[in-house]
């Protein structure tokens, strides 16, 4: 990296930090009541894990694309090494 | 060349804790409903206790194609389940929540099977993928 780029990406750090520290003086904080609705659905799911409760509950769907990528990672794997 | 069962760290790594790793995964997907873990990291820690041995002892444990059968198994499993959810409650993702038992592990049936699936599913890719990624001397 020569001298240029460095204070390129200087330069570049401190208008992020300007901004953020602007940016944060505006921020509200709001207090999240899902985190009330997910208690009650492990109550309903008669489990204790609410990590478990989302990921296997509202987000199931999601779970199963993120499985479905670990099965076409061996295809892929299977495939590049057919071809090499 | 550096025999690598001499190396007494590795041997004492896959005699002693071989069975322990091994319940303490099954421990992590069957406990995931009521305790920290799950499916993914159960089966990661599987997969790496197969890696390691194989490794280190230069040998298959079963065939890539037994891997590759639990792995479709696994898969089928969740797709099932989400096709009698879809039957049931006419979401894809939505039934089967209501299989309570008082036990602690099939405390809810439906999440324990789920982590059992991705159990399996991950644990079989973890091994497939790192095999396709060496080449072994039959292979040659």
């Amino acid at each position: 990296m020569n001298k240029r780029t460095k204070y390129l990406v200087g330069i570049f750090l401190g208008v992020i930090l300007v901004y953020f520290t602007i940016c944060l003086g505006r921020v509200e904080l709001i207090f999240h009541t899902e985190v009330i609705d997910f208690a009650a659905m492990t109550e309903v799911m008669n489990i204790r894990n609410i990590v478990t409760a989302i990921y296997l509950g509202p987000r199931l769907f999601d779970t199963f694309l993120e499985v479905i990528v670990v099965v076409l990672t061996v295809f892929g794997i299977r495939f590049i090494r057919d071809k090499a | 060349m550096l025999d690598i069962r001499d190396s007494m760290i590795l041997q004492t790594t896959i005699s002693k804790l071989f069975p322990f790793i091994i319940i303490f995964s099954f421990f992590l997907f069957s406990y995931g409903p009521i305790s920290p873990g799950g499916g993914f990291q159960a089966g990661v820690i599987f997969g790496a206790l197969i890696i390691i041995f194989e490794l280190c002892y230069e040998q298959k444990i079963m065939c890539d194609f037994f891997y590759s059968t639990i792995e479709y198994s696994g898969v089928l499993v969740i797709l099932i389940t989400m096709l009698i959810g879809l039957k049931i409650t006419g979401y894809l993702a939505g039934g089967l929540y209501g299989f309570h038992t008082n036990s602690l592990i099939f405390a809810n049936f439906f999440l324990w099977l789920l982590n059992f699936a991705i159990f399996i599913e991950v644990a079989s890719s973890i091994i497939l993928i790192f095999r396709n990624f060496i080449e072994w001397r039959e292979d040659e």
